[in-house]
C-alpha cells in the first residue's frame, strides 16, 4: 500500500512499464526497421478493436448469432417435434392406461418436447463456433475491457462471462484464472446473469407465442440484458461489498482464421451433446417426477389445481401475483430451480396439450405479452440451476457467499420482472 | 501510405455509395419496425413493409455496416495505411448478415416442403410456412449485399495475397 501511495500505482506495474521502457530504448538505438506489411490480422484488428466501433459491431454480429438461432432452426424444430407426437400417439394405443400416460404425456410429451429444443442449441452452438475459431471471441473480452474496467470488472471477466453463454458451470470454474480474490468473487457472482444454453428453450417457447416476427429481437434481448444486468450487479459488488480496484488485464489476441465448417461442426457437437446427455438423464428423471405429481393424488386429473404439482404452484402463486404468472408457471418455476429446461418441460407435462404450438397457445390464453417478457426476464436472472450453486459453493469455499448468490439473484429476477411489468403499464402495453 | 491515391479514392467512392445505401436502408427498416411495434404516429412507414421489412433492429444493424464503410471513406481518400481496414470489415458484415438471411430463407423453404408433404395431423407443426413464398424473406440485407460483392471481392484477394506472402 506504501509503494502504491509513492508510486502512484502497483509496483508490479510500474516495475513492468520501466522494463518495458529500457527495453524499448535498447530496440530503437539498435535496430533500423523496415515497414513492416501489415497482416489481416491488422486489418481487421483496426476496426473490431476500434473503441467506437468496436462494440456496436459486437452487438450486431450477437443479434446476427439470434436470428440463426432462432428463425432458421425453427422448421428443424418442427421435424423433431413431429416425430414425438408420432411416438407419443404410438404410446397413447398401449392398453395399460397408467403406462401410456407415463409414456405418451410424461416421457415423449415433456422429455420430447424438450428434445425439439436441440435444434436451436446446436445452432446457437455452431455459431457461436464460428466466432470463436475465426479468433473473433478473444477479441471482445479486450473491445469490453475499458468499459469493464470503469465498472468496476476485471477485464478477464469476460472470458467467464462469455463461457457463460454455453453453460455457467465451465464458466464459473474458468474464474479461477483471475488472480485477485475479489475480481475473482464478483466474477463468480455475475456469470450466472449470463443467459446460458438451458434457457434458450424457454425464451424460445415464450417469444414464439407472443412476439412472432420479433421473436429473435427478444431471444437477443435476453442476453444483452443479462450482460446489461451482470455488469451493473459487479459495480454495485464493487461500490459497495466488494471495495478495490480491479488488476490490469494483459490478453493475448490470436491471428484471425478462416474457420472450417468441419471444425465448427465438431465443435458444435462436442458442445450441443452434453445437452443431449443431461437429456437422457437428469431431464428423463425429471420428467417421471413431474408426470408422477402431475397425477397423484390418483384419480384426479392430470396437470390439473387439484393434483400435487398444482397445489405447489397454488400455494406459492400470490407471490407471484404482481408479475401476472398464474400457478402452472409458478410451478414450472420451481422445478426449473434444478434445471432450467424443466419450464418447458413441466408446462407441457402441467398444460397436457402436445407440442410447441398448442402450449404456446395456453401461454397465450393464460398471461398477457408483458407477462411473458417479464417470465423471460426472471427466467433469465433467477438461480441458473443447482448444479450452478455447487459450483459456487466449491469454488467460493463459502455458505456464505453461496447464499448470497441464490438470494441476491431471486432478488433481482424478481425486481427485474416486476420492472418490466411497471414500464410495460405505464408504457400502454397489457 | 497503404495505397496509391488513384485507387484509395475510387475504394472511398465505392464505400461511400455501399456505406450510404446501407444506412439509408437500415434507417427506413428502423422506421418501419418502429411504427408497426409502437404505433408511433411520427414514423410513419416509409417505403413498403414488403420491399423495406419493419424491423427495429435489423434496421440498426445494417446502419451500423452502413456506419463502418463511412469511417472508411476518409483514409481511403488520403489513401493512408488504414484505408483497407474498414472496406475488408464492412464487406465481411454485410457478408454474413446476407449469409445469415440465406440461411433463414432456406429453411423457412424446408419447413414450406415439410407443410406440403407431412400426413395430416403433422402438417400443422409447419402451418407458419404453409403460405411462404421467398419474396417473404428477401430482406435488404440480401439484396444489398450484391452491392457488397466488389468489396467482397477485393478483400478475399488481400487476404490471399496475404496468407501467400506474410
Amino acid at each position: 500500500m506504501k509503494a502504491k501511495k509513492v508510486l502512484g500505482d502497483d509496483a508490479d506495474i510500474v516495475l513492468a512499464d520501466a522494463r518495458y521502457e529500457q527495453i524499448s530504448k535498447i530496440i530503437e538505438a539498435s535496430l533500423v526497421k523496415g515497414e513492416r506489411k501489415r497482416t489481416v490480422t491488422d486489418v481487421l484488428d483496426k476496426v473490431f478493436l476500434n473503441k467506437y466501433v468496436g462494440i456496436p459491431a459486437f452487438f450486431a454480429l450477437l443479434w446476427a448469432v439470434f436470428q440463426f438461432t432462432f428463425e432458421a432452426s425453427a422448421p428443424f424444430m418442427g421435424l423433431i417435434e413431429m416425430l414425438f407426437a408420432w411416438l407419443s400417439s404410438l404410446a397413447a394405443q398401449i392398453p395399460n392406461e397408467v403406462v401410456a400416460s407415463l409414456l405418451a404425456d410424461g416421457i415423449f410429451g415433456g422429455l420430447g418436447f424438450i428434445l425439439s429444443f436441440t435444434a436451436p442449441i446446436f445452432f446457437l452452438f455452431f455459431a457461436l463456433s464460428l466466432l470463436e475459431d475465426s479468433g473473433y471471441l478473444a477479441r471482445v473480452a479486450f473491445v469490453f475491457d475499458k468499459l469493464m474496467f470503469k465498472l468496476g470488472l476485471h477485464g478477464r471477466s469476460f472470458i467467464p462471462m462469455l463461457l457463460g453463454f454455453g453453460c455457467n458451470l465451465p464458466a464459473i470454474m474458468a474464474a479461477r484464472s483471475i488472480e485477485g480474490k475479489k475480481d475473482r468473487l464478483i466474477t463468480i457472482l455475475t456469470v450466472p446473469f449470463m443467459s446460458c444454453a438451458a434457457r434458450l428453450p424457454v425464451y424460445v417457447l415464450i417469444a414464439g407465442a407472443f412476439f412472432a416476427s420479433h421473436a429473435a429481437t427478444a431471444v437477443w434481448s435476453m442476453y444483452v440484458i443479462g450482460i446489461v444486468v451482470a455488469i451493473l450487479f459487479a459495480l454495485l459488488l464493487r461500490k459497495t461489498i466488494l471495495k478495490g480496484e480491479p488488476a490490469p488485464f494483459i490478453i493475448e489476441l490470436p491471428t484471425y482464421k478462416m474457420p472450417t465448417l468441419w471444425g465448427s461442426v465438431l465443435h458444435m457437437w462436442e458442445r450441443g451433446v452434453s445437452f443431449l446427455k443431461k437429456a437422457g438423464t437428469y431431464l428423463l428423471v425429471g420428467a417421471i417426477i413431474l408426470w408422477v405429481l402431475s397425477v397423484l393424488p390418483w384419480g384426479v386429473e392430470a396437470g390439473s389445481g387439484d393434483s400435487l404439482i398444482g397445489l405447489i404452484g397454488q400455494t406459492l402463486q400470490p407471490l407471484f401475483g404482481p408479475l401476472g404468472f398464474n400457478w402452472q408457471i409458478v410451478s414450472s418455476l420451481v422445478f426449473a430451480f434444478l434445471a432450467k429446461e424443466l419450464v418447458v418441460e413441466s408446462l407441457g407435462v402441467i398444460y397436457g396439450v402436445g407440442g410447441e404450438a398448442s402450449i404456446q397457445a395456453a401461454l397465450v390464453a393464460s398471461i398477457t405479452p408483458v407477462s411473458a417478457f417479464a417470465l423471460m426476464v426472471f427466467t433469465l436472472l433467477y438461480v441458473p440451476c443447482l448444479a450452478t450453486v455447487g459450483v459456487i459453493k466449491k469454488e467460493t469455499g463459502s455458505w456464505k457467499w453461496t447464499l448470497f448468490a441464490v438470494l441476491s439473484e431471486m432478488a433481482i429476477a424478481y425486481l427485474g420482472a416486476l420492472l418490466i411489468v411497471g414500464l410495460g403499464g405505464l408504457l400502454g402495453f397489457s | 501510405m497503404g495505397l496509391n491515391m488513384k485507387i484509395g479514392r475510387s475504394i472511398a467512392a465505392y464505400s461511400l455509395i455501399v456505406g450510404l445505401f446501407y444506412l439509408v436502408f437500415g434507417l427506413l427498416e428502423l422506421v418501419n419496425g418502429l411504427s408497426q411495434t409502437f404505433g408511433l404516429k411520427w414514423a410513419i412507414t416509409a417505403v413498403n413493409p414488403a420491399i423495406v421489412s419493419p424491423d427495429i433492429f435489423s434496421g440498426v444493424t445494417l446502419a451500423i455496416i452502413g456506419l463502418i464503410f463511412l469511417f472508411g471513406v476518409r483514409p481511403q481518400w488520403m489513401a493512408n495505411k488504414d484505408a483497407a481496414s474498414y472496406l475488408a470489415v464492412g464487406t465481411l458484415l454485410a457478408t454474413v448478415f446476407f449469409a445469415v438471411y440465406l440461411a433463414i430463407m432456406g429453411s423457412h423453404a424446408v419447413g414450406w416442403g415439410v407443410y406440403h408433404i407431412a400426413p395430416e395431423p403433422y402438417a400443422d407443426i409447419f402451418a407458419d410456412w404453409a403460405e411462404w413464398i421467398w419474396l417473404d424473406d428477401l430482406r435488404p440485407g440480401i439484396w444489398l449485399f450484391a452491392l457488397a460483392v466488389p468489396g467482397l471481392y477485393y478483400t478475399l484477394k488481400m487476404w490471399l495475397s496475404r496468407k501467400k506472402n506474410p
